[in-house]
């Protein structure tokens, strides 16, 4: 039963911490939140799954999910964002809800208001470890998320461009004089940060054989609350608190009540704010 | 080489910089010489494209740069070590260095330059791994100038290298900055509050005050004239006090 929900949780901690990904990049570069991640989620499912109906190829329905999201995060920073660069912060904040109702009014309008399952059968095999089932498919999602979140960790770390874009998030005036393009590295950030909230969008869709407009909106709030837990702007801050997230939520489910499953993440997060108010890894300004 | 007619600058309606006439020849070290507040740090940020003017001219050589940005401007040959150093704290002093030779396309070259860098400021060596926030303030400013030296720039715009520092430091950072003149044949406009320093080291100056040019000539003139004196290098203050 521990072990079982251990596994369960650690997997929805790995969509949560896909998503918190994006908002922790885009606040570390831009310091705004981006309200909107979770209707990125959504689109990435809803590409997916329109394109694998239409075409039955789930190479090309990746690809869809994928550019979906791109797409409308790419949308995001050059029509909701960075016309308010250099204003209040309170300003960008109000365009992302906005521009988050928009985008899900928008989803139920092209796809309409019910769920719609994913077309596909996966595989139902499952392996038995510690007395929990894993499914292929739970397999598969830690699996991708781990080397989406690796292959991030390189990109920033390693690559020029990765380096570039941690020195925007530094000084951005700083980077300028460098000679770095900050408009770039912000496209950069809203791509990298769309692409992981979009393959958790379409990981999703597959794993709970749903999608619908508002799919988005608890997994967004909860990766947010993810990105906070771990302490706002900060990597592994963002993939630990998603994971501590989604684990606290199962396991407050099987023991405690599962009524309130959807609360338990948010109980966790108010517990540690109280213990650590920077969040597990956010350091003091 | 570098030339600004009548440049003004505002931030919103605050008018910083009103009407700069200012000119740095090839291989002139400049300084720009003017207490808190008078506009020095704004004339810089308005050359490397920080800042727009308003209205005014900035040619660097034959090409006017008035309305490019800062990349491009960079890409141009005017580098600008900014007030207060502004690394990147969270990287590496080697990864700073890298980032300092983003624009190049001659990417086969740039370990040469940081071997050059390293050879001219040893410090940065032994501190190659080490974050470059925490570096002391004299390491942080050595490194501040190699990183906007990886561009290769023409000319150097540089803001109060000074600031913070220790005399011996300021010293050993002046003598660097000499050798960078001197070396690489590489021209300099030198803001500093410490009038005495800038004028031992330039070659001319000018004086600013409340966004203004109020005097300019060679740094012995500025040095003679009998309101620099007063204002800036604070004789007279001393005959009164001590
Ligand atoms: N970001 C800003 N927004 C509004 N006003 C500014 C800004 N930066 C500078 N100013 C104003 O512009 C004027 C010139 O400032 P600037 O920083 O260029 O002075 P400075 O000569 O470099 O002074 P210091 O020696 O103290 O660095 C000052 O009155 C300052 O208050
Ligand atoms: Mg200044």
């Amino acid at each position: 039963m521990f072990f079982q929900q251990l596994v369960n949780g650690l997997v929805s901690g790995c969509v949560y911490a896909l998503i918190a990904l994006g908002y922790t990049m885009i606040f570390g570069i831009l310091g705004i939140v981006n309200f909107a991640q979770g209707e990125i989620y959504m689109f990435g499912a809803f590409g997916a799954v329109t394109v694998y109906a239409a075409t039955g190829s789930l190479a090309l329905a990746i690809l869809a999910g994928l550019g979906a999201a791109c797409l409308v995060g790419v949308l995001l920073e050059r029509f909701a964002f960075r016309p308010l660069r250099g204003t209040h912060p309170l300003v960008p904040l109000i365009s992302a809800i906005g521009a988050s109702i928009l985008l899900s009014s928008l989803a139920r309008f092209f796809f309409g208001p019910e769920d719609r399952p994913f077309p596909h059968e996966f595989s139902a095999a499952t392996y038995t470890v510690f007395s929990a089932h894993i499914t292929g498919m739970q397999l598969t999602i830690m699996g991708i998320s781990a080397a989406l979140m690796t292959a991030l960790w390189l990109f920033l770390t390693m690559s020029r461009h990765g380096k570039a874009i941690q020195a925007v998030a530094m000084d951005s005036d700083a980077a300028r004089l460098s000679g770095i393009n900050v408009n770039r590295a912000y496209v950069a950030t809203f791509l990298s940060g769309s692409a992981l909230s979009g393959v958790a969008g379409m990981l999703m869709a597959v794993y709970y054989n749903a999608t619908s407009p508002t799919m988005g909106l608890l997994p967004g709030l909860k990766a947010f609350s993810a990105a906070i837990l771990g302490g706002v702007g900060s990597i592994p801050g963002a993939i630990i608190g998603g994971l501590v997230l989604g684990v606290a939520e199962n396991l407050g489910a099987a023991y405690l009540s599962s009524n309130f499953k959807d609360a338990f993440a948010f109980i966790a997060l108010v517990l540690v704010l109280i213990i650590r108010p920077r969040g597990i890894m956010g350091q003091r300004k | 080489m570098l030339r600004l007619s009548n440049i003004h600058t505002y931030y919103g309606n605050i008018h910083a910089v009103k009407g700069v006439s200012i000119h740095v020849n090839p291989g002139e070290i400049v300084a720009l010489i003017g207490g808190n507040g008078a506009g020095k740090s704004t004339i810089l940020r308005t050359i490397s494209g920080i800042l727009k003017p308003a209205s005014g001219t900035i040619h660097f050589g034959s090409d006017d740069i008035t309305s490019l940005g800062p990349e491009s401007i960079l890409r141009t040959g005017i580098g600008h070590v900014p007030e207060g150093r502004r690394l990147f704290k969270g990287l590496t002093v080697r990864d700073n260095l890298i980032l300092g030779a983003y624009s190049r396309r001659d990417r086969d070259r740039i370990d040469d330059d940081i071997d050059a860098m390293e050879r001219l400021f040893p410090i940065l060596k032994k501190r190659k791994g080490q974050i470059a926030g925490t570096l002391s303030g004299g390491e942080q400013q050595m490194l501040a100038m190699a990183r906007a030296m990886m561009a290769r720039p023409g000319v150097l715009l540089l803001d109060e290298p000074s600031m913070g520092l220790a005399p011996i430091i300021t010293a050993q950072i002046y003598a660097q900055i000499k050798a960078l003149n001197l070396g690489e044949g590489l021209s300099m406009l030198l803001v500093e509050q410490n009038a005495r320093l800038a004028l031992n080291l330039a070659h001319r100056g000018y004086v600013v005050e409340t966004g203004r040019i109020v005097m300019e000539g060679t740094t012995g003139e500025l040095r003679e004239s009998n309101e620099i004196q007063r204002a800036y290098l604070g004789k007279g203050y001393r005959e009164v006090w001590e």
